[in-house]
């Protein structure tokens, strides 16, 4: 995947470049200068060694061969149109969106109906069960780790308008 | 006598009503772990870690080394019923143990597993017993030269940590070693790369991004999966091999303990390696060469057995150098942690009683297991058939939970959030996770010690190359450096079907 790796080493040079700028700007405290190394030396040298790495990977990605068809990530090329794939992919995004909402809406709305929502939206579209097992997996779920972490561990989970 | 009087301490704690129902619990969460592909011990000892908030220091303990030594044979069962493996370290046992259920013999390469299982957990649990409190004594002189030498030993293990690319791998190590200097510097107290974030200054919570990494973004990967075509399962016959079949195993099982344990106690290896390492050295030594890879015993013991054995060698360095020698290991400091207690060489004298008492848990857990493997396999292998979607919901909700846990803040969520998108970038890009999780938990550490050194020497490096131990270390350190390169020579070439699979599952347990 020389695309996918050339793009990981020219942001991770970014990486490093920023850590390696904000390292060499961070102070150093008189009383700390006996050690010789600041608060500042150990991130800016772990900066240094990323970039170094960033750059043989990029490096690496223009001087290997392309691979030949069929091999390898080529697979992926290959299943591009397949209807299985596509279908994964959907599931990937759903997932992706459907926890970010979660994520995002239950400090609003509470634990209990974002996790009840999260479950019965996930077990519908990727697992198209009935709406009645969707449900019923919801409500497992979501009882399950309510009872663990906040009746029995007491963790104060996120409530909403109606207390829940 | 000392060990002898002290085992039977904790045996005595180990039967205690609580601490054995969490035993019973944590072999069954195991095995059951194992069981499921794309769940690897480390995630699950990750997730759960938050169910742990509210027992003692030792039931936590108890359940989660459980959890990780049950998921080494769980991993053994998918790979051997359905060519899946559960865990990246029975990816080899696919090759022959596949075989083996094609021609029928399904029974008796679940059976052997388990019986190697249980001799080599047996084995590296006497290994354990024996050797953990000496070299804890032996441990007890170090200062921060040594502790950094030994970090540093445990940080080079990150070449070795399942990736193809060494420079990704690296490169993963010192995006880790980065995350870890953010929060406020524990020498000096200059605040670093918190960019004005309160919830920055004590840093990032590695337990938070070991979620996002390992839990969100497998449940992200697995709802991507395809289904695959699997070959028609051979009808099982009985659950245990025959009594010729044990004995042609023997000596495999002998040898993968030993390797194993050994290979366990290397902060630079770990199960993964031990059971490759065992494959290629049962595959060399195999009387009937053609019989490899179609269906040999001794090349499902051997490897069966050695998982197993590092999973209980990777626990002697944890719990009397505080250095972690696989994933879930460097979890298990996460645990140890929360409950106030730091790994290292004074655990054994300070909190002797808990670890006798978890080394005689594992010990029982080691015998369940086995009754387990040859009574309830059938069952088990039923939670196979939970939808994905199912699962991985439960797996997100329970990620978020875990986060939340932490420290009853969204800011711990959130990081979970952003980790398991990153690492599901890196798994996309095959860059793996562990090295980022090395980094972050042993950098800090390596840093303090390391300026805490220079502290000692005004300035001078020759403190590392003075002391014997910190030179030793370091030595081999340099050495570990370059044992992925050696191994890499002897590891067996495997068929493209497996190679897919290995590459589907998780990382290094």
């Amino acid at each position: 995947m020389p695309w996918g790796d050339r793009a990981l080493a020219v942001v991770m040079l970014a990486v490093s470049s920023v850590g390696a700028y904000l390292s060499f700007k961070l102070p150093f405290p008189a009383f700390a200068k006996a050690a010789k190394v600041g608060p500042g030396h150990f991130p800016a040298a772990v900066s240094i060694l990323m970039g170094v790495l960033a750059l043989i990977l990029l490096i690496k990605t223009f001087l290997s061969k392309p691979e030949p068809a069929g091999n390898d990530g080529s697979d992926a090329t290959k299943e591009e149109s397949s209807p299985v794939d596509k279908m994964g992919r959907k599931h990937l995004v759903t997932g992706f969106v459907l926890f970010a909402l979660f994520v995002f809406l239950t400090p609003m709305i509470g634990f209990i109906p974002a996790s009840i929502l999260l479950v019965i939206s996930m077990v519908r579209i990727v697992g198209a069960m009935s709406w009645a097992k969707c449900g019923l997996t919801s409500v497992l779920i979501t009882g399950f780790l309510w009872v663990v972490f906040v009746y029995w561990l007491q963790v104060p989970l996120p409530t909403g308008p109606m207390g829940v | 006598m000392d060990i002898l009087s002290n085992l039977y301490n904790g045996f005595g704690a180990a039967l205690i009503p609580q601490n054995l129902f969490f035993t019973i619990l944590g072999q069954l969460i195991g095995i059951s772990v194992g069981i499921l592909p794309g769940i690897n011990s480390s995630m699950a000892v990750a997730t759960l870690l938050p169910l742990t908030f509210g027992l003692t220091p030792t039931a936590s303990l108890v359940l989660l080394s459980g959890i990780y030594m049950g998921s080494m044979f769980g991993g053994s069962i998918t790979s051997i019923l359905l060519r899946v493996p559960g865990t990246s370290t029975a990816a080899v046992i696919c090759l022959d143990g596949y075989e083996m259920t094609c021609q029928g013999r399904a029974g008796c390469a679940l059976g052997i597993t388990a019986i190697g299982s249980w001799v080599a957990g047996t084995f590296s649990l006497l290994v354990l017993m024996s050797v953990g409190p000496l070299l804890s004594e032996y441990a007890l002189s170090f200062g921060p030269p040594e502790y950094f030498a030994l970090v540093f030993f445990g940080l080079t293990m990150i070449t070795s940590l399942g990736s193809d690319s060494m420079v990704k791998g690296l490169m993963a190590g010192a995006f880790g070693l980065m995350l870890g200097t953010i929060g406020i510097d524990p020498v000096t107290g200059v605040n670093r790369f918190t960019f004005g974030q309160v919830d920055l200054l004590n840093g990032v919570d590695f337990i938070a991004v070991l979620i996002g990494m390992f839990a969100v973004t497998q449940s992200l990967a697995n709802l991507e999966n395809k289904p695959g075509a699997m070959c028609q399962m051979g009808k099982m016959t009985s659950l245990l091999p025959s009594w010729k079949e044990i004995k042609e195993s023997a000596w495999s099982i002998a040898r993968g303990s030993v390797l194993g344990t050994f290979i366990g106690i290397l902060p630079g290896a770990g199960a993964t390696t031990a059971a490759f390492l065992s494959y290629s050295m049962e595959a060399q030594i195999a009387k009937d060469k053609k019989s490899v890879g179609k269906g040999n015993i001794a090349c499902v013991a051997g490897p069966g057995s050695a998982d197993n054995a590092a999973s209980g060698g990777a626990l002697i360095p944890l719990f009397s150098l505080g250095i972690p020698g696989s994933e879930t290991t460097a979890v298990l400091i996460g645990a140890l942690m929360i409950h106030g207690i730091r790994p290292g060489p004074l655990l054994f004298t300070e909190h002797g009683s808990m670890i006798w008492c978890v080394i005689a848990s594992l010990y029982i857990a080691n015998c369940l297991g086995f009754i387990l493997a040859t009574a309830g396999i059938k069952p088990l292998t039923l939670i196979l058939k939970l939808p994905v979607a199912v699962m991985s919901a439960f797996i997100l909700v329970m990620s978020f939970v875990g986060g939340y846990a932490l420290n009853n803040s969204m800011a711990e969520v959130w990081i979970v959030f952003i980790s398991g998108i990153v690492g599901y970038i890196m798994k996309r890009l095959d860059v793996p996770v562990a090295p980022v999780i090395l980094g972050l938990v042993l950098g800090p550490l390596a840093e303090k010690s390391f300026r805490q050194a220079l502290f000692m020497s005004d300035g001078s490096l020759s403190i590392f190359i003075e002391r014997p131990i910190t030179l030793f270390f370091i030595l081999a350190g340099v050495v570990s450096l370059f044992l992925p390169f050696i191994l890499s020579k002897f590891q067996p070439k495997m068929p493209d079907s497996c190679q897919m699979n290995l590459e589907e599952g998780s990382g290094r347990k």
